[in-house]
């Protein structure tokens, strides 16, 4: 029993590490595209920070890398982002999963810590997901290194072959470290328990907020940095929706650690948790821009799936979308396309034939056997020799594209694709497709270098031998333990780093002494652990404003493009989303002033909105405010008020509004002439 | 005759070729063919033999250079040096200046992106991974060189060249370890029988053909040919190159010291004048398309002899070995059959007796098969009324000499190719306990065997299987665009060469785009060649800093003595190539502005002593210049004191009892 409550935590399955790595690599990718457009502004040496200038601000706190820094041109930054697509691009598809694992980390470190003005938690739980997981098999299942090793070990020839779904044990698992395989490693544990001190952290600072009373959600929908279009929407829902969404949320912070650490009844506690998260991580990534945060805490729910879940899952045989398929036996590329089919067909719903026995139809049942039935009517020699030929449990025969969309309906979350593929017109054009791949199935088939005909194949010795190789020697199980060793002693020193950085980040009831080393650990791949989201202040807030003036005298914010807002009610910086928010913030503040000069020099060549356009239109001049305002209480009105502005900086002939007359709060701080 | 395959391979001399397409071509255009043959079969086509010892040769060089740049790296290439990376990305030496050198600041930083290169240059020297070791040290050698411009000269050039060129060569194909794994994977011999049919892989003797191999030989007969006519100068031609160059202190190593003072004028001229000639006819014997038997390894010599000297009689950094390694291109086939032969007559044969029923013994016999390149080992399984037999054991089939074990492990060491040199060096690695190790080894070989998973028999396909036609399409697409690349490579290096070298007349100077200053800018594939010319460099100089302490104490901070402000009397400076590089470049009045990491450097050297009474109060940095003597004489002379950058410390008055602070000297020019 204990042993099993162990394994539980040190080992989470392959199939949630491969739905782990996909749904995390889409939000890399997604992140990715996200900085895309703003490369010039936040990346290049055009922008508000270029590398010289952030390396030199830099010089005395050290413990920050990127490799961004070596890149100092638009162009430059835009083959670096190229190179960190593809990086992804291969984490995404696990094609030599660990290496661009390992690189997807550096990639996303790397963006952080080019300008770290533009951080905030998302990428914190991004990295920290993504590092402890790089101890872990995440190519294990979906991935094309899974897909290549399984074919390689296990080459299919007849129906017979095609339909034998006999699973590895364990033990064969353990020995050939095969698609499926996933070790008891400490690092399971550790990134479980990240999840669950991102949750904790969140909830001991919300208790100490305005949301113990259920109107949290509302004041950090009122926050301009953090709202989405579609959270602005929200502002007006019901008091009464606004605060059950509100508990919802803090429940969710404070149930899903307790449900994960609970070592019994897995499946149902655990399939409640991942549910909890995933609307905890939908709410927030839809009302609120908070970069990465939201949808790294969605890939991360795939992480608490159980095995129990999956199994069950796989078990799941609904008779309706149970298909036999009948292909042709002759043909390389069908066989190999059988061969797909099979391996993505977890519900085991399909069950194959050669059209070389046509004496009755193999039909699979809900239990994994295959049974003989009468052949329908429809199908004949000529038949089956023309098209793939796939009936289903009430002895309907589909063919061509059809065919195809009934196969595809069988599989894991196929339906949708198969009703799209069922589609008139569309239905039409892929019998024509069908057609034209049929009539050339066998040049394919010498094209790819597959069997061209179906002469049955010589068995392969090592499949006789496959029993030899479960033996493992003992210098490779040697290895394993030394690298198995190496991989959980470092998962648990990174763990308690980044413990320790929790406890010091966060209002939680303990401390870990961290000194030099652990602090290092944490420090240099951006992994700070401070869990303050949407934590509001609702005495103060404040957004970023440019009183600026163009060539034609016309008042413009260089960030938005609009006239400058200054009404908290007419507030509009929210469009420009996370990044400029997140930096704006920062710069404004006492400590990152030397990092204003570079956003002066770069508001003065024109700023985010008013890039290419036509020199009458740029800049004259500006004024730079931090105007603040407070939130009133949940049912008042107006729900901003205005505080008051602190003029950062000016430039040249200054802004056009009245609202000059303000004096600089930075006395250091000139206007230039 | 070669017909070009996937990958830009060929089969060679293959009896079942089918007739070639192009003796069918139509009249008009089979000229323009038979010269593309020609060209093709004179300069395009490389042994995969000689390109596996060319990485061999190059990969070891750039590994030795990056380790002789990682010794200097805190002072060169951190924060805590003369050039800051943010200083540096602020005011870069030049335009298109990219090196990943720039992403790492501290020395600690520095230290993980030199262990980093050298991991990937030693991977490319080893031949594993290969090709992306090789992308990978072109990338590390190029960002190198960007980070520290000013240190350059015409070696980090050739160095850049060379392993960008050799990017585009299959150079793992042969003597590397992706080979020897390829050759374990696809051939799993099972008995005595297949261990002495040595069938030489298909992969592993077709020769290559590429532009590649045109672009190198007609870049190096270019490199020859600029150097001879850009050495037009009256010193040259005087004969007193040598002279002159052999009293520059600041380049000489300690063996030129005897030679200038020892050597007679009159034997000194025709020594210059051999260099000339050596050059010019350095250039037919590379171009030959007849005779390479003869040329390719004259070449080859004269390249070495000449390249050597200049390497161990100065510090002109990687300049005489990378020039000397792109020699190591010329072998043609003919040349490693000769060699084959000559070894096979040298090296003794012996018949190899494993133990039958040691997988650990076999093993060891297929590995040996695959490193004698000479066949001179004949394996045989030991008797199977020999119930103890050795593990291994080599009997000479001439006299029946028989050696056991570890004995018999020489014997075969020094019948392989390398083996002579590699043995020794096995032995010192062992700490000359290689003998009772072996013994421990074949005590244990069962266990031994057991535990690396030897006695299962081999599975897996035998050989890999022919490439499906899509395959073989895709590697013609990608060979296609490979010589592309190669080509646009080649036409931005010709482009180059009109434009840099002061000897082409100007009609074909010419305003290059974008994307051709873009692929020559960044990885510094310049092609100006003009190594003391038109003549020889006739002054000498070096840095020296005049400075005071807190605690009153004179000393040059780079030496940690006393300032030497005097060179007339040097017998070499014993200065490295990068700080004489450095030292010769930041005089210059174009590099003033990275004089202003020097001070920051300066200033910050009572850190690196670890002494906060070596604070530097003042400073005088001296660039010290004499002439060389003239021809004949022994004592240089016109010595010259030229201050560079001077410092005060601000409202600094010296505590009573030391002496005033010097007066402050006037910043003077000390070159352009």
């Amino acid at each position: 029993m204990g042993k099993r409550i162990l394994s539980s935590f040190l080992t989470i399955d392959a199939r949630s590490l491969g739905l782990f790595r996909i749904t995390m690599a889409l939000v890399l990718c997604g992140d990715l595209f996200r900085r895309w457009p703003w490369v010039r502004a936040f990346y290049s040496n055009e922008g508000v920070l270029p590398n010289h200038n952030h390396i030199f601000n830099l010089r005395d706190k050290g413990q920050v890398w990127s490799f961004l820094h070596a890149f100092s041109s638009v162009g430059e930054n835009h083959v670096a982002f190229a190179l960190i697509l593809l990086v992804y691009l291969g984490f995404l598809l696990g094609w030599k999963t660990r290496v661009f694992h390992a690189l997807s980390l550096v990639g996303l470190v790397s963006l952080g810590a080019r300008n770290i003005l533009l951080e905030n938690q998302g990428n914190y739980a991004a990295v920290a997901l993504l590092f402890f997981t790089l101890f872990l098999p995440l190519g294990s299942r979906f991935s094309v290194d899974a897909l290549v090793r399984s074919y390689a070990d296990r080459d299919e020839k007849t129906d017979a072959d095609l339909n034998d779904r006999t699973r590895p044990t364990e033990a064969e698992l353990a020995a050939t470290r095969g698609p499926g395989w996933s070790p008891l490693s400490f690092a399971a544990l550790a990134v479980t328990l990240q999840i669950v001190i991102i949750l904790i952290a969140s909830a001991a600072w919300h208790f100490a907020g305005p949301w113990r009373d259920g109107s949290g959600l509302y004041y950090a929908l009122q926050v301009e940095r953090w709202v989405s279009d579609v959270g602005v929407r929200f502002q007006h829902a019901p008091a009464g929706v606004l605060k059950g969404l509100s508990y919802l949320l803090l429940a969710t912070e404070c149930v899903v650690p307790l449900l994960v650490l609970v070592p019994v009844a897995r499946r149902p506690l655990r399939g409640i948790a991942v549910g909890l998260l995933v609307v905890y991580a939908l709410a927030l990534g839809v009302l609120f821009s908070l970069g990465l945060y939201a949808w790294t805490l969605l890939a991360a729910a795939a992480l608490l799936l159980p095995a129990e879940s999956w199994d069950a899952f796989e078990r799941r045989f609904s008779p309706e979308r149970a298909r036999s398929v009948v292909y042709d036996e002759d043909c390389g590329v069908c066989l190999w396309l059988a061969r797909l089919a099979k391996r993505l067909d977890a519900h085991t719903h399909l069950t194959f034939q050669g059209n070389g026995d046509l004496s009755g139809l193999l039909r699979g049942k809900a239990d994994g056997s295959v049974e003989k039935v009468d052949l329908p009517a429809g199908i004949t020699e000529e038949l089956v020799q023309d098209t793939i030929v796939v009936v289903d449990a009430k002895g309907t025969v589909f063919t061509r594209s059809r065919g195809i969309a009934e196969i595809v309906r069988a599989l894991p979350l196929g339906q949708p694709l198969a009703f799209v593929m069922r589609l008139p017109g569309i239905s039409n054009l892929l019998d024509v497709l069908y057609d034209a791949f049929a009539k050339r199935r066998t040049n394919i088939s010498v094209l790819v270098g597959l069997d061209a005909c179906g002469l049955p194949a010589p068995k392969d010795e090592s499949d006789a031998e496959a029993a030899e190789a479960l033996e493992v020697p003992s210098a490779v199980r040697a290895k394993r333990l030394v690298t198995g060793g190496l991989r959980d002693a470092f998962a648990l020193v990174l763990f308690v780093a980044a413990l320790a950085q929790a406890a010091k980040e966060n209002p939680l009831p303990f401390a870990i002494p961290q000194g030099r080393v652990l602090a290092a650990v944490v420090a240099w791949p951006r992994m700070l652990e401070r869990w303050d989201v949407l934590v509001v202040n609702t005495d103060e807030d404040g957004v970023f404003v440019i009183d600026g003036q163009n060539r034609k005298g016309a008042s413009i914010d260089p960030l938005t493009g609009a006239p400058p807002a200054i009404d908290p009610a007419a507030f509009n910086t929210r469009k420009l989303g996370q990044l400029w928010n997140d930096y704006l913030n920062r710069v404004r503040q006492r400590e990152y002033e030397p990092y204003q000069k570079a956003l002066r020099d770069y508001l003065g060549k024109g700023g985010p909105a008013l890039e290419g356009r036509a020199p009458d239109e740029q800049l004259s001049g500006y004024d730079a405010y931090w105007v603040k305002y407070s939130i009133a209480k949940p049912g008042e009105s107006p729900a901003r008020v205005e505080k008051g502005r602190e003029k950062l900086f000016t430039h040249s002939r200054g802004g056009r509004l009245a609202i000059d007359r303000l004096p600089i709060i930075k006395p250091d701080v000139r206007r230039q002439e | 005759m070669a017909d070009v395959a996937a990958e830009g391979e060929v089969t060679a001399d293959a009896p079942e070729e089918k007739p070639r397409k192009d003796k069918a071509a139509r009249p008009w255009f089979s000229p323009l063919r038979a010269a593309f043959v020609w060209l093709r079969d004179h300069y395009m086509t490389m042994d995969p033999r000689t390109l596996g010892f060319f990485r061999l040769v190059i990969g070891f060089l750039v590994t030795a250079d990056c380790i002789r740049h990682w010794m200097d790296a805190r002072l060169f290439y951190s924060n805590e040096g003369i050039l800051t990376n943010h200083y540096h990305l602020f005011r870069p030496s030049s335009g298109f200046n990219f090196s990943i050198f720039h992403a790492f600041s501290t020395p600690g930083e520095v230290h993980v992106a030199f262990a980093i290169a050298t991991f990937c240059h030693f991977c490319f020297f080893l031949g594993w991974h290969t090709r992306i070791f090789s992308v990978l040290s072109f990338f590390f050698v190029t960002s190198l060189d960007n980070r520290l411009v000013m240190v350059e000269n015409g070696g980090y050039v050739v160095e850049n060249l060379l392993i960008g060129w050799a990017m585009f060569m299959p150079t793992g194909q042969r003597f590397s370890v992706d080979a020897l794994l390829r050759s374990f994977r696809e051939r799993k011999e099972r008995s005595s029988a297949e261990l002495n049919a040595r069938a030489p892989f298909a992969w592993a003797t077709k020769p290559y053909v590429s532009l590649i191999g045109l672009v190198t030989t007609l870049n190096i007969a270019v490199i020859y040919y600029f150097n001879v006519v850009n050495k037009s100068g009256h010193i040259w031609r005087k004969g007193d190159t040598v002279h002159y160059v052999l009293h520059l202190d600041r380049m000489i190593t300690g063996l030129a010291v005897p030679f200038r003072e020892y050597m007679p004028l009159w034997m000194m001229r025709p020594v210059a004048w051999s260099v000339l000639v050596v050059e010019a006819l350095l250039v037919p014997l590379i171009l030959a398309p007849a005779g390479r038997r003869i040329t390719r390894p004259l070449a080859m010599l004269l390249m070495t002899g000449l390249h050597g000297s200049f390497g161990v009689m100065m510090r002109l950094g990687p300049f005489s070995w990378f020039m000397i390694a792109w020699s190591f291109l010329f072998p043609q086939p003919v040349h490693w059959e000769i060699l084959g032969r000559w070894y096979t007559k040298k090296a003794r044969a012996w018949v190899v007796v494993y133990d039958r029923r040691s997988p650990l013994a076999f093993f060891m016999c297929r590995l040996l098969a695959r490193l004698d390149l000479c066949e001179r080992l004949t394996f045989e399984e030991s008797p199977e009324e020999d119930a103890t037999p050795a593990l291994l054991r080599v009997r000479d089939p001439a006299t029946n000499e028989v050696h056991d074990d570890h004995a018999a492990l020489a014997a075969i060491a020094r019948s392989l190719p390398a083996g002579r040199l590699v043995w020794p060096l096995f032995r010192v690695l062992t700490l000359g306990l290689s003998a009772p190790l072996f013994g421990a080894v074949a005590r244990r070989r069962d266990a031994l065997a057991r535990a690396w998973g030897l006695g299962a028999k081999p599975r897996g396909r035998e050989a890999s299987a022919p490439p499906s036609p899509l395959a073989a399409r895709a590697g013609r697409v990608r060979a296609g665009l490979r010589e592309a690349l190669v080509a646009w490579f080649f036409v931005c290096a010709v482009s180059q060469t009109l434009n840099e070298n002061k000897s082409v007349p100007a009609p074909f100077k010419h305003q290059q785009p974008w994307l051709m200053q873009a692929t020559l800018g960044y990885p510094r594939m310049y092609q100006g060649w003009g190594m003391f010319a038109p003549n020889p460099i006739s002054d000498d100089g070096s840095i020296s800093v005049d400075a005071v302490t807190l605690g009153g104490r004179r000393v040059d901070p780079f030496t940690g003595d006393v300032p030497d402000l005097n060179l007339s009397d040097a017998r070499g400076l014993g200065l490295n190539q990068i700080w004489q590089d450095y030292f010769n470049r930041i005089r210059l009045d174009r590099n003033k502005v990275f004089r202003h990491g020097l001070k920051e450097y300066l200033l910050r050297w009572h850190e690196e002593t670890g002494r906060p009474e070596d604070e530097l109060v003042a400073f005088d940095v001296y660039w010290l210049r004499d002439q060389c003597p003239l021809p004949g004489q022994t004592q240089p002379y016109k010595h010259e004191k030229i201050a560079i950058l001077t410092y005060r410390k601000p409202g600094y008055r010296p505590p009573p009892g030391n002496p005033p602070l010097p007066p402050e000297p006037k910043v003077e020019s000390a070159g352009n």
